[in-house]
């Protein structure tokens, strides 16, 4: 009876322990598992015992994840259970990356549910959810702190998938799994049977678990993988999102911009009306472009106006902006306010993209948003190419070289060398890369991770997080818009005054000349090895290097 | 359908390279010479739009105008298999059918005569289309239709569509003293200051290169009409290929002419392209990298004009290039090779302004196979044209001094009275010719001007 005197005072404490501090389910885990450190044998056998039985149940419970991607769950003692929130995301990875746009710099685009994503939680990045679908989430609480987190994100993973592969199977006839290589009613009973043999020893193998759970992951996002590139043509999805998002598609833009720059350029803040103008123009230059049959998914990307709210707008115009804008009078409308060009449509248009799911398991939240940053950034780009393009048209007839032709030029050489830039050296070839990587990868994770690091790549080598830099970008593009705009309000050239040219000059130069600073700077620290490729270009016949970082005087 | 261009072929030599161009252009569409879309040509993504329009059966119509003093030439193109092609209403031949007799002063009076008859096709076709961009002239400047009712239709048609881009292909003579035409001199001068003044960007193609380049190049002794034209086209598809299968980048005439003009007058392009070759042996052995492709295009060799780099202690240098690449690209290849350039120092360029090789990436014909992985193809400002220029200027001022030949213009209106056409317009070559030296020093920004301030 002597055993029970020690072990009854130690149960009744352990009872007491749970019920006073409200332990359940998987909580009592760990309790029980520090018990069993106790140097006393026969406690520890004894506790080591009880643990076992509680082990029995948890292997149960991941048994039904990985075979069936099922939790039977009533009293929420499990770490996986099901998020019935109504704004749910799919697969949301445990450790979200997320846009270093929204958390570094206040992003221009301001949809109501940019606030709610600031929040680093699992799997919550607002989404209108697909009836009917459900999702699961780690439930941190419940994790015993000897299982890792990496091993819950795993059994998360599998039991998401088994949901994707069970819901896409209701949508369609054929048996998702029919395309997989792997026979899962086989594997299925290997892993039951492996899972039932840790639970007859005496303490729970956590490397055996690891592994299974490892091979489990390993064929299911495989499958996967196979299934969003092989059925759901994930490169195709792909390619569309590219040729809007990334203006893949020059000549549709080219287009669009021509005819709706009048439009955007005067609206300030957004109606209804404007967005469904912005878009009949869009579908009506994707008719006259006869694209309809390529573009199939035309309709699925909408064009929308997220204007800031006005009070932030006015604190952001910093000082040194207010001096630039000055200088142009404005549109017809609003002939004494200043023109802030930032505030216009052009740089305030972002692009819905109603994703239905499967495909929402590939694409979360955070990707469209780093998608719309960087539209956000070609656009303006194509919209001041063109303006510079125009004016090269209206000048072309001159006889004399002057100065507004110089500055023109100087203005574009920047704009087309940083397209150039942009377009070949970071977009075409990350693309080209992501692509080769996705079709030779065999795990779904793995190429939804090289996704996500494909849009931060390209956000990092087109400087938009590089604070001081980016700010000399935008700088610059409004100046070159204000020049354009000025220019087009005079009907005759030779009225200009001389002096507002030379300003602009100055200005450009003296914006130029700081971000050709900073860039150099960065270069010369080797921090971002691409910036010597900007520079090459910009620099390529050593202009700027030899007038100071400038494009000459004015 | 938006930025349309109207292709206008005059003159003997310019219909053959017309012909040739739109016999490219098929091939590279899909497109039968009846016009139709073949079967296999099912890759849509293509813009035949800016070349072609559809008649109400679907089948494609060049958006061009032939026309010709005399038949020969014209009537060989309604013979040949491409005949049902071409819009029969917009195929003009004067009714004398006489030609212009190598005579500038002759195409041009023609050009007065014929000219209601001509607009009212070419305004027609300009209202065919949605948005029309600009025009493509192509023609030679030594003959005397290409040259002389060209110069008239580009003054009229700069006249009547200011905003209209105009962009021409203008084949310049052999510079050899013995030359076919010996007028040659006096039609390219007369021609010329019609070029400065009213076209936008002029690409050059100069004969004695395409034969220099077809004998190397090619391995052939004499190398055919077809051969040389077939060079041209070459070049005339290549530099259209980023409208005709757009990209992100250069999808309209405008972007590609505004990034290489900087200033108006100096708009005379060179050109070079590369790989050429037809020997097979040749290509199995050869790699084409970018690096490669964008090396040999810098080489005056295969630049489809003969300019001199050193020229009365000048150093000649390059004001812009566009480098339009094809195949397989790698795009860090591109990177590389530009640094390597810079490295090597293989391209000089202006002091006066920011310049640097714009490469722009293009897509391609999925039906016409090449042998080669990466082509490329090169637009070039290069200030050294001018001494293309002025060797036509030196066989021009040793004719017109002794008025040799001259007979044969005072027939005509414009010459009746006084040769002053022959002054102005070898004063117009000059000051371009003397823009472009200056353009090599740095104070070309305050050429010209004289009323603006100077920098303190």
């Amino acid at each position: 009876l002597t055993d029970y005197t020690i072990l009854f005072p130690a149960l009744v404490s352990l009872i007491n322990k749970l019920q006073s501090n409200n332990y359940r389910g998987c909580q009592i885990l760990d309790v029980i598992r520090r018990c069993t450190l106790d140097g006393n044998t026969i406690l520890s056998s004894t506790m080591k015992q009880l643990l076992s039985a509680c082990h029995r149940i948890l292997i149960k419970q991941i048994t039904s994840i990985l075979t069936r991607g099922q939790v039977y769950d009533e009293y929420a003692e499990f770490f996986i259970g099901l998020n019935n929130s109504v704004n749910v995301e799919a697969m949301g990875l445990a450790t979200p990356s997320v846009s270093r746009m929204t958390s570094a710099i206040p992003s221009r685009s301001h949809s109501p549910d940019r606030d709610r994503q600031m929040t680093l939680q699992v799997a919550q990045k607002p989404s209108p959810m697909t009836p009917g679908y459900s999702q699961y989430q780690l439930i941190a609480d419940m994790l015993p702190s000897y299982v890792p987190l990496q091993l819950a994100d795993k059994i998360l993973f599998i039991g998401e998938s088994w949901l994707l592969l069970k819901t896409n199977d209701e949508d369609s006839d054929k048996n998702a799994l029919s395309i997989s290589s792997i026979d899962y009613d086989e594997q299925n009973n290997l892993v039951q049977q492996q899972l039932h043999a840790l639970t007859i020893s005496d303490e729970l193998n956590m490397f055996e678990l690891e592994r299974i759970i490892e091979r489990a992951r390993i064929d299911l996002s495989l499958t996967l993988r196979n299934l969003f590139v092989d059925r759901f043509h994930l490169c195709d999805e792909l390619e569309q999102i590219r040729g809007f998002y990334l203006i893949e598609r020059g000549e549709l833009y080219t287009l669009f911009v021509n005819r709706t720059s009048q439009l955007l350029l005067n609206t300030k803040k957004s109606t209804n009306a404007i967005e469904n103008d912005v878009n009949e123009v869009f579908k009506q230059c994707v008719n006259d472009l006869h694209l309809e049959s390529i573009l199939t998914n035309a309709d699925k990307f909408k064009f929308k106006l997220n204007f800031p709210v006005t009070e932030n707008s006015t604190q952001e115009a910093s000082n040194g902006r207010r001096r630039f804008l000055s200088r142009v009078q404005g549109t017809s409308a609003n002939a004494n306010s200043p023109f802030d060009f930032w505030a216009c449509g052009w740089a305030n248009l972002s692009i819905q993209y109603k994703l239905k799911y499967p495909m929402k398991a590939f694409f979360s939240e955070n990707c469209k948003q780093r998608y719309n940053d960087i539209f956000h950034l070609l656009i303006v780009l194509r919209y001041v190419q063109i303006e510079l393009n125009s004016l090269w048209l209206a000048l072309k007839n001159q006889d004399q070289n002057t100065l507004i032709s110089h500055l023109r030029n100087a203005m574009s050489f920047f704009i087309n060398n940083f397209q150039y830039y942009i377009q070949i050296d970071v977009l075409e070839y990350k693309y080209q890369q992501l692509i080769r990587s996705i079709l030779s990868s065999t795990d779904f994770q793995q190429i939804k991770h090289l996704h996500e690091l494909f849009l931060s790549d390209i956000q990092q080598h087109s400087f938009m997080l590089l604070g001081t830099a980016y700010d000399s970008i935008r700088n610059i593009l409004s100046i070159c818009v204000s020049f354009c705009l000025t220019l087009k309000q005079q009907e005759n050239n030779n009225n200009l005054d001389e002096n507002i040219l030379r300003q602009f000059g100055r200005d450009f130069n003296y914006e130029v000349k700081i971000l050709f600073g900073i860039l150099g700077m960065v270069q010369k620290h080797n921090a971002l090895p691409h910036l010597g490729v900007f520079l090459t270009r910009l620099d390529f016949n050593r202009f700027l290097t030899n007038n100071n970082g400038s494009f000459g005087e004015f | 359908m938006p930025s349309e261009i109207i292709t206008l072929q005059l003159g003997q030599c310019g219909n053959q390279i017309g012909m040739e161009f739109w016999k490219q252009l098929c091939a590279e569409h899909g497109i039968s010479p009846e016009g139709k879309l073949e079967p296999f040509a099912t890759e849509g993504s293509d813009r035949k739009d800016v070349f072609f329009y559809q008649a109400d059966d679907q089948h494609y119509i060049p958006r061009a105008v032939l026309l010709d003093l005399e038949p020969r030439v014209i009537d060989g193109i309604l013979k040949s298999s491409y005949k049902h092609l071409y819009n029969p209403e917009n195929v003009y031949i004067s009714k004398d059918g006489g030609g212009a007799g190598n005579n500038w002063a002759q195409g041009y009076h023609q050009g007065d005569k014929l000219s209601e008859e001509i607009f009212d096709i070419i305004d027609r076709e300009a209202e065919n289309g949605d948005s029309l961009e600009g025009f493509v002239l192509c023609h030679s400047i030594a003959g005397g239709t290409g040259s002389g009712l060209g110069s008239n239709i580009l003054e009229k048609v700069n006249d009547r569509f200011p905003k209209k881009l105009i962009q021409t292909y203008s084949v310049f003579p052999m510079t050899n003293e013995v030359a076919d035409v010996v007028v040659q001199p006096y039609n390219s001068v007369l021609t010329l200051k019609r070029l400065i003044e009213n076209a936008d960007c002029t690409v050059v193609l100069d004969n004695t290169a395409l034969n220099r380049i077809a004998t190397e190049r090619l391995k052939k002794a004499t190398p055919t009409l077809a051969e040389l034209n077939q060079l041209v086209s070459t070049i005339m598809s290549g530099s259209t290929s980023t409208l005709r299968y757009p990209g992100y980048m250069n999808n309209d005439l405008i972007s590609l002419i505004s990034s290489l003009i900087p200033t108006p007058r100096l708009h005379f392009l060179i050109s070079a392209y590369t790989p050429l070759t037809s020997d097979k042996t040749e290509s199995e052995v050869r790699k084409t990298t970018v690096l490669d492709v964008m090396r040999r295009l810098l080489q005056p060799k295969n630049a489809m004009v003969t300019t001199a780099s050193r020229d009365k202690n000048i150093t000649h240098c390059y004001v812009s290039i566009l480098n339009i690449i094809q195949g397989e690209v790698d795009p860090s290849e591109v990177h590389k090779s530009l640094m390597r350039i810079r490295e090597r120092k293989l391209a000089e360029f202006i002091p006066w302004g920011p310049a640097s090789i714009q490469v722009a990436l293009s897509k391609k014909s999925p039906y016409v196979t090449t042998q080669h992985r990466v082509s490329g193809l090169m637009l070039a400002n290069h200030t050294g044209i001018s001494s293309l220029f002025d060797r036509i200027c030196d066989h021009y001022d040793k004719l017109i001094k002794r008025e040799a030949f001259v007979e044969n213009f005072r027939r005509l209106p414009m010459f009746k009275e006084n040769l002053d056409e022959f002054v102005d317009s070898r004063e117009a070559v000059q000051q371009l010719m003397d823009e472009y030296r200056a353009a090599t020093r740095k104070d070309y920004i305050n050429f010209g001007n004289t009323e603006t301030t100077q920098e303190s």
